[in-house]
């Protein structure tokens, strides 16, 4: 029988963890298999990690699964040609706001990628991010920084230099 | 309050928002069971591969060892010689006769009885290797009274006093047991027998070292049974599992052998070199040289009876007090077309 506690996990995080999934891959099968397999791993070793843990293991799993995805294909997963059934509520809204993220994002390493997802999407701390990447606080910040400037030119209207430190560009 | 960093982390709350992937349980069972059985596969391939690399450390142990056996310890001292012992046969009989062979007391039979601590001298054979070829060799050697076959067998076992003259058998061999029926000496060894690697001739010439040994202990013509284990002695070239006599070999396994002088004796002169040879027409030569390798004489002799293993004894010229090397060698017939016989060299002194 499955654990309660472990169908329970899945339940509260499927949500957060399918997001960054998909943020990742910038497509749904694969999103989805890369959530699945990460829940996989996450059972696997449920003796170990249930509790506050999991979900920082399970998210863990998801980059990691990421990264041997792409290792596997050799590159850039193609996104934003394809997208799921999309709700019949402002449609075309949510197609064109998803198209146009998941295409800025594939502009990105993949390093890059997972380090915007995790910083801004998930908001991870640095030292979080860097330690669901298994890189230094420096990596991830030297990521990060050559991440933002390659998005600036998304974001005309955007105030503040990106150009030290991102975290002093954040300001509010 | 717009900036980078802000417009983006709304961004991609926005976009993921609307992104409604389920996950499905089953699916997740599934990937977990196949994750265990790649896990156990793993585990399995890793314990193989431990095992092949523990068993091929095993291997070149074992083979480390047996080759490490069979390099001629000489530092290992002749348990069978007490220190205060004199060497065997120090001083040949200048009243010798020249035709007689010099040998063992005749009670180095098994039926000899011993007082306990009290010796016999027996020829042990050993090899030594020559310029092209194995030369079966021999040594007198002080073993108990009492059970001078298997004393034999034991000194067969250890390093020769002679340095340029080796055993080919594992020192740790034990004897398992020595009996004699009729004429058939029949000769137990330890599993320790069979850690060598000698090549065809090498294996010959270690079983020519057992057969000469024993059957100079007991009688010139028995024949000899090598069991190890009491199953046959195999070497991986032949299966020696009938009876073997001296008389099986074409040829003589000794080529030359010196007996007197004793290598490394102190001696009075004029010196009696005697010993064994199988030469052409009966002919050895001789040669004394200073440890410098300068000769001081040279010169023929003449064995019992030629194309066949005789006895030789003859007197070197005076030699004035110092130490001397005397090399024997057998006359060769192809005048230098046929590899360069064996010879056989003692360093002695002369008072």
């Amino acid at each position: 029988m499955l654990d309660e506690s472990f169908t329970e996990f899945v339940r509260s995080s499927t949500a957060s963890l399918t997001r960054t999934a998909w943020l990742l891959t910038g497509d749904h099968a694969l999103a989805q298999d890369l959530v699945q397999n990460a829940y996989a791993k996450t059972l696997r070793a449920w003796d170990r990690v249930a509790g506050p843990g999991a979900l920082a293991y399970a998210r863990s799993a998801v980059v990691t699964g990421n990264v041997d995805r792409w290792r596997r294909t050799r590159g850039e997963v193609a996104v934003g040609l394809e997208f799921e059934r999309p709700s019949p509520d402002r449609f075309e809204d949510r197609v064109a706001d998803r198209d146009r993220v998941a295409r800025m994002l594939a502009t990105l390493t993949p390093t890059q990628r997972r380090v915007v997802v995790l910083r801004y999407h998930e908001d991870l701390s640095e030292a979080q991010t860097a330690e669901a990447l298994g890189m230094t606080v420096g990596a991830v910040k030297s990521a990060a920084h050559r991440a933002l400037a390659a998005l600036r030119s998304h974001y005309p209207d955007a105030a503040g230099p990106a150009r030290t430190h991102p975290e002093e560009g954040a300001q509010r | 309050m717009n900036t980078l960093e802000t417009l983006l982390h709304d961004d991609l709350r926005s976009a993921a928002g609307s992104v409604d992937i389920p996950v499905s349980l089953n699916a997740i069972v599934t990937e977990r069971d196949r994750l265990v059985r790649g896990d156990r596969r793993s585990r399995w391939v890793r314990w193989a591969l431990v095992t092949v690399v523990a068993l091929l450390a095993l291997g070149g142990l074992w083979w480390a060892q047996g080759t490490l056996w069979r390099v001629p310890d000489t530092a290992v001292p002749n348990p069978l010689q007490s220190p205060a012992e004199p060497l065997p046969a120090p001083t040949p009989e200048p009243s010798a006769s020249p035709t007689s062979e010099p040998t063992p007391d005749t009670t180095a039979g098994p039926t000899a009885s011993g007082l306990p601590g009290r010796t016999v001298g027996v020829y042990v054979h050993y090899v030594a290797e020559g310029p092209s070829s194995l030369n079966l060799v021999r040594e007198l050697r002080q073993v108990p009274a009492g059970t001078p076959a298997r004393g034999a067998l034991e000194a067969l076992f250890t390093a020769p006093h002679d340095p340029d003259y080796v055993t080919l058998w594992n020192p740790g061999t034990r004897v398992l047991g020595i009996s004699k029926h009729d004429d058939v000496i029949t000769v137990d060894l330890s599993r320790e027998a069979l850690a060598f690697n000698l090549g065809v001739a090498g294996e010959a010439m270690m079983v020519d070292q057992l057969v000469w040994t024993l059957t100079e202990a007991f009688e010139a013509t028995d024949r000899v049974l090598l069991r190890v284990e009491g199953r046959a002695f195999e070497t991986g070239h032949d299966l020696y599992d009938r009876p073997l006599a001296r008389a099986d070999a074409t040829s003589s396994p000794i080529t030359v052998v010196v007996d007197t002088p004793v290598h490394g004796s102190t001696v009075a002169s004029p010196v009696r070199v005697t010993g064994l040879a199988a030469a052409f027409e009966a002919t050895i030569l001789w040669t004394v040289t200073r440890p410098d390798g300068t000769t001081v004489a040279e010169g023929t002799a003449m064995t019992d009876e030629g194309m066949a293993l005789a006895p030789f004894a003859f007197d070197l010229p005076a030699l004035d007090p110092g130490t001397y090397v005397v090399a024997i060698t057998v006359d060769d017939p192809s005048g230098g077309v046929a590899p360069a016989p064996p010879s056989d060299t003692k360093e002695f002194t002369v008072r």
